[in-house]
């Protein structure tokens, strides 16, 4: 069995044109993801888990856990500056990119998420979201991930990638992530 | 930034990487009467099937999707706290850690075991005990936790030819009202060979889910 993560960013400017493209296996899912799926498989509460915030709180089973369309920068695809390896024990973006038109922010779409697909012995699904450059400068793109919803009003990083190549985002311009989840039997 | 054309982008892709992020092992061990281990497996799983990626977009999104129960119907399914659910009582079957003796290759279709055996003490039967678990821990940079189930064979004689194994997880649909639970296949494993239980022996089987940084 292969289960694997993808993650494919592109930049366009602000015609809309294509600046730059990178497709890369992703590395890596976070201590986070699995306590989801824990909690989820066992019906069991988990204390100490880590918010986006850096807070500790009681995971719980729950209808919201691994919701990952979010529109603004609490949950859904995020981007950031940073550029610090990853660790299991991340639980947030190095240095986030908040939502909003000033300097330094972005402002994020509602993310989608696709069917799954089967193709031969392949089953996945797609999450996609763009972030659009209103910011009035450039903003250089180091590192994304996920911020999923861990109960009705509590985010948790699931995924975090650090680019290879850093993705400058012009002014006007914009950043599409897509994240693939796949099996392959 | 150069502004680059269409056939001059910084366009990367990367098909190999070398460790695996997030992974599936199992380990199968059966006991004979005296709780001596007589056989043991370990290897990592192929593998996980569709419905378990049914499940994780109607959470991601909130949607309702269709997903194929252990009966092979197409079920709407919504996202709801009994979600992957596999913590099954003693002598439930409808989900929790199933055996059987299929040995049909794993498809990515696959909805069940091919031929799962049913809970009781009549031939080729197992006693299902409650499915347990280790809660998740962290280890340099992977975390992993287990989920475990037990079946003891009274039967009054070995059942062989155990050769697959696998977990139903349960789902609900909430719209409309509470539907449900519906029972989906979340993985499944061929082994490489096939086990036997002696009458009074049992077979332990362990998932391990693990995400490695």
């Amino acid at each position: 069995m292969k289960r694997e993560l993808w993650y494919e960013v592109i930049v366009r400017d602000r015609q809309g044109k294509l600046v730059s493209r990178e497709r890369r296996r992703s590395r890596s899912f976070l201590k986070q993801w699995n306590q989801l799926m824990y909690v989820q498989m066992t019906g069991r509460s988990l204390p100490g888990v880590m918010r986006t915030s850096g807070v500790t709180f009681t995971l719980s089973e729950d209808a919201n856990n691994f919701r990952m369309d979010g529109a603004g920068s609490n949950y859904g695809i995020v981007c950031g500056t940073g550029d610090t390896a990853v660790a299991i024990d991340d639980y947030t973006l190095a240095v986030l990119i908040e939502y909003g038109v000033g300097a330094g922010l972005f402002n994020y779409q509602a993310g989608t998420i696709s069917t799954v697909s089967i193709a031969g012995s392949r089953a996945e699904f797609v999450n996609s979201r763009t972030a659009l450059n209103n910011s009035g400068g450039l903003i250089t793109v180091k590192e994304v991930g996920i911020y999923t919803r861990a109960g009705p009003s509590t985010y948790v990083c699931g995924i975090r990638d650090v680019l290879e190549t850093p993705q400058d985002v012009p002014d006007g311009g914009g950043i599409t992530i897509n994240y693939t989840l796949e099996v392959v039997a | 930034m150069n502004q680059k054309s269409e056939n001059d982008i910084d366009e990367k892709t990367v098909e190999k990487e070398l460790v695996p992020t997030m992974g599936l092992t199992h380990l199968v061990e059966v006991t004979d009467k005296d709780g001596k281990v007589i056989q043991r497996i370990s290897a990592p799983s192929r593998s996980f099937v569709r419905q378990w990626y049914d499940i994780m977009s109607v959470h991601a999104d909130a949607a309702d999707r269709t997903c194929k129960d252990t009966d092979g119907i197409s079920r709407t399914i919504s996202p709801h706290e009994i979600s992957w659910f596999a913590l099954a009582a003693a002598t439930v079957t409808t989900h929790g850690i199933r055996v059987g003796k299929g040995t049909i290759a794993v498809s990515i279709s696959d909805y069940k075991l091919e031929s799962p055996i049913e809970e009781g003490t009549g031939l080729d039967q197992l006693e299902h005990l409650v499915v347990g678990y280790v809660a998740p821990v962290t280890i340099g940079s992977t975390c992993s936790f287990t989920i475990n189930r037990s079946m003891i064979n009274n039967s009054g004689s070995t059942i062989t030819g155990i050769k697959e194994i696998g977990v139903y997880v349960q789902t609900r649909r909430v719209t409309n009202g509470i539907m449900g639970p519906y029972n989906m296949l979340g993985f499944r494993d061929v082994l490489p060979s096939a086990m036997y239980i002696p009458d009074g022996g049992a077979i332990t089987v362990t998932y391990t889910l693990k995400v490695t940084a």
